[in-house]
């Protein structure tokens, strides 16, 4: 089943080109890697996918649904890179904020996803005490409490130390039955837990199997 | 109500909204210790429009800079992005942010006057009605600026813009529009009077100043020259609620138009 669907993508900010009939379909269970140099569009795209930004030349359709229609935000979760989220709030206290955003917070289903990123123990500490790899799983962490089938994480292991990163990859790469879409600059992770790669380059995308990719290009 | 909720817990737990309060009591102090010296009869009026003076100057500068930097930090903290990505849009978020940084503001500073009530009731000859009026200039004071800092949250694109804009926001209100009314009133007549008195009583500091001064009985409206009344062609309060609707409106409306554009542009 096609969970992401782009057909003839095109984006422009005031005269200049970002994306140019881009068509990229991401289907069930894949954990696809964005990759492209910097400014090569890939946030465009992510936030075209998102609804964040108006298409206007192009169809998106996100589990089945057009983005003009109602119900396909519900299939989607997001974590946007360099995120900080509510500094002076507690873990929690975010997490609730965030989770209640889509019906009244399921406290059991809470506990579960803080402990499966280590952070139960850490729930009650304000965030601004928090490393960059506590934020990014706790970031991660409210998105796996949505029951979105889709994941779009942009670069989650920026800035990251090598620690960090592996925590964060190992938590992706044990996620069940989820579709993921992840834009990143490191090829060693990309290696480690995607099935394909989508290749932004000059406009254009391409969409490979991982060891394809890797022959082509690495 | 949970947004209300998380920027309570966010302003309650940072030093803006306290620095501010902080401001407000230290001044209503000493406002309130110069107005003892005076007849107690007096002395109510005079300090409600003595508190009112320096909340003119005061209250604008701090609800701007609260409200833009509550707005702006939803972008800088990327909160925003995600919430759009729930079930947000751009203006229910507005609606919902608004409510509560107009909500936890009002809270909090009329909380203050309403304890500055106690000693003033004892020590002056208290006037509800004087007092009611007071807290309604105050309000409005706070919803025009707190919704012109959201606005001006919504378009910049960092804090050093919000800065700027508030500053001129600020001058623009207290000293720019008194400089240019200056400059124009030598040509105003009784034929051009009420022309000049849409734009004289747009500006809410006009309009607040004059309610307030008829309010507590320093200004009677009932022995005016006629360009005085042409001038005041409608009712005190009636232009009160004019600028709010326009105030507010206009910066919700923009707001929602210039905020959407520059998060698609981010």
């Amino acid at each position: 089943m096609k969970m992401i669907d782009i057909k003839g993508l095109s984006q422009s900010y005031k005269d200049k080109r970002v994306l140019d009939d881009v068509n990229l379909e991401i289907h069930a269970h894949e954990i696809c890697a964005l990759v492209g140099r910097n400014g090569a569009g890939k946030s465009t795209l992510i936030h075209s996918i998102l609804g964040l930004l108006p298409v206007k030349q192009g169809t998106i359709t996100i589990g089945g649904i057009p983005l003009q229609k109602d119900g396909w935000k519900k299939k989607v979760a997001y974590l946007p890179e360099k995120f900080q989220l509510y500094a002076s709030m507690t873990g929690e206290e975010n997490f609730r904020f965030f989770a209640s955003l889509e019906e009244a917070v399921d406290e059991g289903r809470m506990e579960n996803c803080l402990k499966m990123v280590q952070l139960w123990e850490h729930r009650n500490d304000r965030i601004s005490g928090y490393s960059k790899g506590m934020l990014q799983r706790l970031g991660l962490s409210i998105m796996l409490y949505y029951p979105a089938e889709i994941l779009v994480l942009d670069e989650p292991t920026s800035g990251l130390d090598p620690m960090g990163r592996k925590e964060i990859l190992s938590i992706l790469k044990s996620l069940e039955g989820k579709t993921i879409l992840f834009s990143s600059h490191h090829l060693d992770e990309i290696r480690q837990i995607c099935t394909h790669v989508a290749y932004l380059e000059d406009r254009k995308m391409q969409k490979f199997p991982i060891d394809q990719f890797f022959e082509q290009y690495a | 109500m949970i947004y209300l909720w998380k920027d309570w817990k966010e302003q309650s737990r940072g030093k803006g909204i306290w620095l501010s309060l902080g401001i407000l009591i230290l001044i209503s102090l000493f406002v309130f210790l110069q107005a003892r010296a005076l007849p107690a009869e007096q002395g109510f009026q005079v300090f409600l429009l003595s508190l009112h003076q320096m909340n003119i100057f005061i209250l604008p500068i701090l609800s701007l800079f609260m409200s833009s930097f509550s707005m702006i930090q939803e972008k800088e903290q990327k909160t925003l992005l995600i919430l759009l990505t729930k079930k947000e849009s751009f203006r229910s978020f507005l609606v919902k942010k608004s409510v509560s940084i107009q909500l936890i503001t009002l809270g909090v500073f009329i909380g203050w006057y309403f304890l500055l009530a106690i000693p003033s009731k004892l020590f002056f000859e208290f006037e509800a009605s004087y007092f009611m009026a007071y807290l309604v200039s105050v309000i409005t004071l706070i919803l025009i600026f707190n919704q012109i800092g959201i606005l001006w949250g919504s378009i910049c694109s960092s804090r050093m813009q919000v800065v700027g804009a508030n500053l001129f926001t600020w001058f623009f209100f207290i000293f720019l529009i008194d400089l240019i009314s200056l400059f124009y009133l030598p040509h105003i007549h009784y034929g051009n009077v009420k022309l000049f008195s849409f734009f004289y009583f747009i500006d809410m500091v006009h309009t607040l100043n004059f309610f307030l001064e008829t309010q507590l009985d320093l200004f009677p409206l009932e022995h005016m020259s006629r360009m005085m009344e042409k001038m005041v062609w409608l009712p005190p309060s009636v232009f009160l609620i004019i600028d709010l609707i326009f105030w507010m409106g206009l910066s919700f409306l923009l707001a929602m138009w210039f905020g959407r554009k520059g998060n698609e542009n981010d």
